[in-house]
């Protein structure tokens, strides 16, 4: 809960300096993939007003492949990967300036 | 972003004692681009959504998406879109390479694509539910 709700205030800070998060779900609490509902009701529920996406068979999430729950990348402009793994204000804030 | 529609296009300006017809492009369709605007984007001045996807002429064109095509709208979510002018050439998933677009389903059911924000910094968290 607290994570989620950290995440809508990182975007808050920043989203005005050209940033957005992006949260993909590949399982619901029952172990399923996320439907557009329970999507919006996760997002409702901790007021994330960026996109959260379902992320069919953890594609998304094994792309970067650390193993961590949940496991957050830092992408650049023109999709650069910035950094895989913890990632901290001040890397959010070196990426933006 | 709307602007004030004019109520007509012509305006009488009285120059001294003279009167001159000036044709003031207006909005008429209420879709928040001038008719010149709307000639020069190809979309239709009498019909505020020329696509027919839903959005206003000029939501859409202010929103970096194409007025024109029916497939290219702004996010229900409202997420800014900043394209950039030409897609990244992937490389892989690795700190320094450049990471392949994706298009996923959203909380409004509709699919998010990557690539949309390619001017903007990204911090993308992917698990299960917390």
């Amino acid at each position: 809960m607290a994570e989620a709700q950290a995440l809508e205030g990182i975007y808050q800070t920043y989203k005005d300096q050209d940033f957005i998060t992006i949260s993909a779900w590949s399982e619901d609490d029952q172990g399923a993939l996320p439907t557009t509902e329970v999507l919006m009701g996760w997002a409702n529920q901790f007021g994330i007003t960026s996109p959260v996406v379902a992320d069919p068979d953890s594609a998304l999430y094994w792309r970067f492949g650390q193993g961590g729950l949940p496991q957050s990348a830092l992408l650049g402009p023109g999709a650069e990967v910035l950094k895989i793994g913890h990632i901290t204000a001040a890397d959010i804030e070196s990426a933006l300036q | 972003m709307r602007r004030l529609a004019l109520s007509t296009s012509v305006f009488m300006l009285a120059v001294g004692c003279e009167a001159t017809m000036v044709d003031i492009p207006f909005d008429e369709d209420q879709d928040g681009l001038l008719s010149n605007e709307e000639e020069e984007l190809g979309t239709d001045p009498l019909d505020a959504d020329s696509d027919g996807d839903g959005h206003f002429d000029g939501d859409e064109y202010f929103g970096g998406t194409d007025p024109t095509d029916a497939s290219d709208h702004p996010y229900m979510g409202g997420y800014d879109v900043a394209r950039c002018n030409m897609d990244p050439q992937a490389s892989g998933d690795a700190a320094g390479q450049v990471t392949a677009d994706f298009a996923l389903p959203d909380q409004f059911g509709e699919d998010v694509a990557l690539y949309d924000f390619c001017q903007k910094t990204v911090l993308l968290v992917t698990g299960t539910f917390w």
